[in-house]
């Protein structure tokens, strides 16, 4: 029961502070932040969104007192949007985030092309021809290493496995597996 | 802090990514200023309704266009006076002052100047009256320092902060004391709005 009436004057309690927090946002006294929180809050409150009404009318009638006037004109247009289409975001508001993400994805790619570029001159000193061919044919999964390890995934889409195979045999077959250059084979 | 415009420009935000309740915010922020100013252009209170709402889903449907680079309000009223125009053409009528209202070039930039008394019907004067004596006498009824502070904001549109300098308070008390005078004249004036009956100011 105490829990409940703890509850109770916890929900008064934000119930009052976002009211003060809306008659301070009409005032233009909250931080852009602060206003898009209260903005999101004030959608889903029903008691919020009167006070809206009720408070603009006050102010209206301060400053005019014929802004007193009835009208039904608030209930007609939101019958009316009832039927209209909502609106999707646009092109433009859309842009800014299509463009992180592509710069999220460049230099995502870019970082898995250094991780396998390391992983590879770290690791070919260490191999003979026929454990290199077997961790490249692996996807570059080094000998003991997990087959979930950074370095593979992020090597994945940077390292076609079949073509660098073949390449890397030829150069292998010329220059000897201890001379091995990946990343001259990875810039074809 | 921000500017009247920024709290316009949230809820238009809002309304361009899907939030029709934001608009509805807007409708009853801006109503009665645009019903005003259309009662400038047309006698028939009906007819003013009906070219109201026609303005304010036009407005709505519109609303992606917006640029942001005037004020939501100044942009509202041009469309305001636009749809008030082509009602009145349609009709064969013409407005009776309308070079008062034009605006930029671009059609975002609008002047409304000075309002002159609306046209109300005697029920509707009367109306206007009981809310009007009604919101004077709550604001008598407030402590000294609520009162003070709510006619420094809404008459003199002083900022919380000058109005913390006028009153050698802080603004949080500003704040507060702006708050407590808005619910306790709304509570006045709850009865006479009618929520829920249908019946809306």
């Amino acid at each position: 029961m105490d829990e409940q009436k703890l509850g109770q004057s916890q929900r008064a309690a934000t119930a009052q502070g976002d009211s003060e927090q809306l008659s301070a946002w009409i005032d233009n006294e909250l931080t852009p932040d602060q206003g898009s929180r209260l903005a999101q809050t004030v959608m889903s409150a029903q008691p919020l969104r009167r006070q809206w009404e009720e408070w603009h009318l006050i102010g209206d009638v301060m400053r005019s007192a014929p802004l007193a006037k009835p009208t039904q004109l608030g209930q007609r247009i939101s019958a009316a949007l009832s039927t209209e289409p909502i609106h999707l975001p646009t092109a433009q508001s859309r842009a800014p985030r299509r463009a992180i993400r592509q710069r999220q994805w460049i230099y995502g790619g870019a970082a898995a092309a250094a991780i396998a570029f390391v992983a590879l001159v770290t690791l070919a000193p260490q191999m003979q021809d026929g454990s290199l061919n077997s961790f490249l044919a692996m996807g570059g999964s080094a000998p003991g290493a997990s087959s979930q390890n950074v370095a593979q995934r992020a090597a994945e889409p940077a390292m076609p496995v079949p073509v660098q195979d073949a390449r890397l045999r030829e150069l292998m077959d010329a220059h000897g597996s201890m001379s091995i250059r990946p990343v001259s084979v990875e810039v074809r | 802090m921000i500017n009247e415009r920024e709290v316009d420009a949230q809820l238009v935000e809002r309304v361009k990514n899907g939030d029709q309740k934001a608009f509805e915010l807007l409708v009853s922020k801006y109503q009665r200023k645009v019903l005003r100013l259309l009662s400038r252009l047309i006698r028939d209170p009906a007819e003013i309704e009906d070219v109201a709402q026609e303005a304010f889903i036009k407005a709505y449907r519109a609303l992606p266009q917006f640029r942001g680079e005037s004020a939501f309000y100044t942009w509202l009223y041009r469309i305001a006076v636009n749809t008030a125009k082509n009602y009145l053409a349609t009709q064969g009528r013409r407005p009776a002052t309308i070079s008062e209202f034009q605006g930029g070039d671009d059609g975002e930039f609008f002047d409304v100047g000075d309002v002159v008394e609306d046209i109300n019907t005697p029920d509707a004067v009367l109306q206007s009256r009981e809310i009007a004596e009604t919101v004077n006498a709550a604001i008598e009824a407030l402590p000294e320092d609520l009162r003070t502070a709510i006619t420094l904001r809404e008459i003199e549109g002083l900022s919380y902060e000058e109005i913390s300098q006028a009153m050698d308070c802080p603004i949080g008390t500003v704040r507060s004391r702006i708050f407590r005078a808005r619910e306790a004249i709304a509570e006045r004036i709850r009865p006479l709005l009618g929520h829920g009956e249908g019946k809306r100011w």
